[in-house]
């Protein structure tokens, strides 16, 4: 038996490294693609952005305060990652992505709003009958961001493996694994188009 | 050349993954909440579980058109309702399976769900409790199950797989 925060931490946990959901995963992929192990103060602050606007929406969503079209939002997550894929393909993205100016920051931040809605409805399922919502909520989102973390980590291994191993530059893999993540992106709108 | 051979085994990679974005967000999660009464001496059993996920494997049971939470709900609904639940959540007191009583069911305010309500009389003394819930684990590998047991001031949860999904816990 566990606490009811681990055990939502846990759930969080899962459902970022669960490949049903491997929106959320290749958002993760696209947002961080362009930058290297020693940026990772800047990853961190990216990453941490996003989960702060999907916690909010999801918080909002689960106490009833919004609501949308789910087939909107399901729509509008593949355009949140083509567009940030899309951003690291542009001429001249490479060389500036030191250059930090506050929109980099505020982008993940209102791309999470979309992704919170996304979880939503997954979320309201989950709490019983009388409990407060408020400590499963902070729990599960933190369990995502742990997740989120563990992405990170994981494609900056890869990256460094496959860019050690196979002597492929930082600015041509990047370009690889932000057109990937494009394209599967393309492809999730054309699977979740509503109209 | 080793740009275009990665980008190939990558997709290649993906392909698989491509193909299953049909599931996307679809959400497998299932939660009961167990509640002990000691007046009565009973448990007092909640369980939430998604009506399409509900009717998709009760039709492979063998009971189709059930149209659950529905107007026209078929007459036998709880009775195949009932039969799943007995098999899927099983709870025993010192490793003797209590039996059910089903209370009813209700939908979910968002109508997406339903709660079904079981009671199962339990010996006052028990040491132990035993719970298996495994519901829709039958349709989904991916099912996740959380159980929330409250008795005798203790306060447990438990999360719940297709590779674990079940757990004994002592009271004494």
């Amino acid at each position: 038996m566990n606490s009811e925060f681990y055990t939502y931490f846990q759930l969080g946990l899962q459902h970022i490294a669960d490949l049903n959901a491997y929106d959320h995963i290749l958002f993760i992929v696209a947002l961080c693609a362009i930058y290297r192990p020693e940026d990772w103060k800047k990853v961190l602050i990216l990453v941490t952005a996003f989960t702060i606007g999907h916690s909010l929406t999801l918080a909002m969503a689960a106490l009833d305060l919004i609501r949308f079209r789910q087939e909107l939002i399901e729509f509008l997550i593949p355009v949140t990652i083509l567009f940030t894929a899309a951003l690291n393909l542009l001429p001249g993205a490479e060389k500036s992505r030191q250059h930090m100016p506050l929109w980099k920051y505020l982008l993940p931040l209102v791309f999470g709003f979309i992704h919170g809605m996304g979880f939503s409805n997954y979320f309201k399922s989950l709490l019983g009958k009388e409990e407060s919502v408020v400590k499963p909520l902070f729990a599960f989102n933190l369990g995502i961001e742990a997740g989120q973390i563990g992405i990170v980590v994981a494609l900056m291994i890869l990256s460094f493996l496959v860019m050690g191993l196979a002597r492929i530059k930082q600015p041509v893999w990047t370009r690889l694994v932000s057109g990937i993540a494009a394209v599967m992106a393309l492809f999730l709108m054309w699977e979740t188009k509503f109209w | 050349m080793i740009e275009g051979f990665l980008l190939n085994f990558i997709l290649a990679m993906c392909y698989p993954t491509l193909v299953a974005g049909a599931d996307l967000h679809d959400i497998h999660v299932s939660k009961c909440e167990i509640q002990l009464n000691e007046e009565s001496s009973s448990l007092e059993v909640a369980t939430q579980i998604y009506l399409d996920d509900l009717q998709s494997i009760l039709s492979k049971h063998g009971a189709d058109n059930l149209h659950l939470c529905t107007e026209r709900e078929s007459k036998d609904a709880d009775t195949f309702l009932k039969a799943y639940l007995e098999k899927k959540l099983q709870i025993s007191a010192d490793g003797k399976l209590l039996s059910h009583q089903f209370v009813g069911k209700e939908p979910s305010e968002d109508q997406i769900a339903v709660w079904c309500y079981i009671e199962l009389k339990v010996p006052p003394g028990f040491a132990s409790l035993k719970v298996k819930y495994d519901v829709l684990m039958d349709l989904y590998d991916d099912q996740k199950n959380i159980v929330n047991i409250k008795a005798r001031g203790k306060n447990g949860f438990m999360l719940f797989s297709t590779r674990h999904f079940e757990e004994t816990i002592q009271y004494k």
